[in-house]
């Protein structure tokens, strides 16, 4: 989705208006995301909309987990990770949306998530 | 010592080998499994479908053709719509018997193929395992391989010497012994039946064991 | 495992076995047996005439001719259009959402989860595995619910229970692992053969 205009926020105690490129709310987006799931900031996708004159976030994006024989044999591991990937991504979605309203000003409707794969950490089998 | 070819197989009282498995006899957990299950073991008829699709499509095509032809008042293609009907009205007249009793033939033959395949079930070479988190399909294939190696290890011959088939409701294990080493049925079928318990497939078929009177020489 | 209408497909088979069926003997009796043509005569007769009947009777107001036809070229077309659709819903059902909820916690926004989580976990938990020869995870929605698809090829001889208790537990910590459970269905499969065949399966 392309915006031409660029976005206005909210000045602080000065006069003037701060504006904002699309490019960087992305950026700021995408290294959010990437830090609520720990993965790097270049894996995540990030697509503005329009939501009734607010900003609605659409994130595609992997999340880092263990591999399944590690769980089998310690569960403590998935807990390490921060649990499981609906419970992470649930929590994601509540931190970027704060987030990105924090560091840019600009006022989000909703932060959508899809988890699109998974980049599985550490191997299967102890020789 | 010679001996014929030997079923050491005991033959059970008939089981009802077609109870329904709706009411879950394999332990899945989940819901919806029986419907998974149900689908995975019999055919879909997907391909018959699109074979009656296309046939339909056909006659449907030729015939809007004939009809578009005539009502827009054009000469038709190959036979206009009414006079085919008249044809048709006014069989067996109009032609040969011969050809008539072999065009009907052929066609009777057609749609009992279609209607078979309609009624018939269609099972498919599968078995259902049990288990606890999710519905187990198994080809037949890897269940007579499993069983094979189980029957040749418990044998102690050489892979060529052993063929399993199964089916579903029997397993059919046939050893050719190396010549010169006596072979003991009862310890091969009891292993077979062992590993078939352990695996539990539903229907669980029976096993049965047959030795083969030519050896194999040296194996 | 997908939504292919089975049904369905077995309906409309059995129905057009049973017409060509009809057909056909009806054609051979035609041939053999002279009182059948002498009642055929008199019933095939009796429509004919009163269709010829009908198509006099809604002719156009202007020219010669009966919009009948186009009446039956309409449905010819419907027909063809059902048939298309038919062919349309064979093999349908997959999907790429294994879990999807909208507005889940406490801010707004929609979570889910492709299968391609279930997929790549699976695999690298199965790799390097020397009784098998391959591994496929797909999704499929069934009844609106997205179930999930595992294909194994074990080696041959490889036993399937063992085989199946391991992918199971798998599953089980795929269902920790993604938070939801959703219905699985394991396939161990000998590959592209086992459709083809009859009752035998031989080693």
């Amino acid at each position: 989705m392309n915006m031409t205009a660029e976005t206005p926020i909210r000045g602080t105690a000065m006069a003037g208006h701060n504006r904002i490129s699309t490019q960087a709310l992305t950026s700021v987006a995408r290294a959010a995301a990437g830090e609520a799931l720990g993965v790097p900031a270049h894996d995540v996708r990030a697509e503005w909309s329009d939501d009734n004159g607010l900003l609605a976030l659409s994130l595609v994006m992997p999340v880092a987990v263990p591999n399944l024989t590690m769980v089998l044999r310690d569960p403590g591991r998935l807990a390490a990770f921060g649990g499981s990937i609906w419970d992470r991504a649930v929590a994601a979605k509540a931190q970027i949306l704060r987030r990105v309203t924090e560091l840019t000003g600009a006022q989000l409707s909703r932060v959508d998530i899809r988890i699109s794969g998974a980049t599985v950490r550490g191997g299967g089998r102890v020789r | 010592m010679s001996q014929d070819t030997q079923n050491a197989g005991v033959g059970s009282g008939a089981h009802d080998a077609d109870a329904v498995p709706g009411s879950a006899p394999l332990g899945s957990g989940a819901v919806g499994m029986d419907r998974i299950l149900k689908r995975e073991t019999h055919s879909s008829r997907a391909v018959v479908s699109v074979i009656a699709a296309a046939l339909v499509m056909a006659v449907c095509a030729y015939a809007l053709l004939e009809t578009a032809v005539r009502a827009t008042g054009q000469p038709p293609w190959l036979v206009d719509p009414q006079t085919a009907a008249e044809r048709v009205v006014a069989l067996p007249a109009g032609i040969g018997p011969l050809l008539l009793v072999v065009t009907g033939a052929v066609i009777a033959m057609v749609g009992l193929f279609f209607f078979l395949n309609a009624v018939l079930p269609g099972r498919r070479a599968r078995h259902l395992l049990p288990d606890r988190r999710a519905a187990v399909v198994v080809d037949d294939e890897v269940i007579a391989a499993a069983l094979a190696r189980r029957a040749r290890l418990a044998a102690n011959v050489t892979q060529e010497q052993v063929m399993v088939v199964v089916s579903r409701n029997r397993v059919l294990v046939s050893v050719r012994p190396t010549s010169g080493v006596p072979l003991r049925p009862d310890a091969v079928l009891d292993a077979v039946r062992r590993e078939l318990q352990d695996m539990g497939p539903w229907p669980m078929p029976e096993a049965r064991i047959q030795v083969s009177t030519a050896g194999v020489v040296g194996a | 495992m997908n939504n292919t209408p089975r049904v369905l497909n077995r309906i409309l088979i059995g129905l057009l076995g049973i017409t060509l069926l009809a057909i056909g003997v009806l054609l051979v009796l035609l041939a053999t047996v002279p009182a059948v043509g002498v009642w055929w005569h008199e019933w095939a007769g009796g429509i004919l005439n009163f269709w010829l009947d009908l198509f006099e009777r809604t002719q156009f107001p202007s020219r010669q001719g009966s919009w009948l036809w186009l009446v039956i070229c309409f449905v010819l077309v419907v027909v063809l259009g059902l048939m298309v659709a038919w062919i349309a819903q064979q093999g349908k059902g997959r999907t790429s959402l294994l879990v999807a909820e909208e507005d889940p916690g406490d801010a707004p926004g929609n979570v889910s989860i492709g299968h391609g989580v279930a997929e790549q976990t699976l695999r690298a938990a199965l790799a390097d595995r020397p009784d098998l020869a391959g591994v496929t995870v797909a999704a499929y929605e069934i009844k609106g619910e997205p179930s999930l698809r595992i294909r194994v090829e074990p080696r041959q001889g490889v036993a399937p229970h063992a085989l199946a208790a391991e992918v199971s537990s798998l599953v089980e910590a795929l269902d920790a692992v993604i938070g939801k459970r959703t219905p699985v269905l394991i396939h161990i499969g000998s590959g592209a053969r086992s459709r083809f065949g009859r009752a035998e399966r031989v080693r």
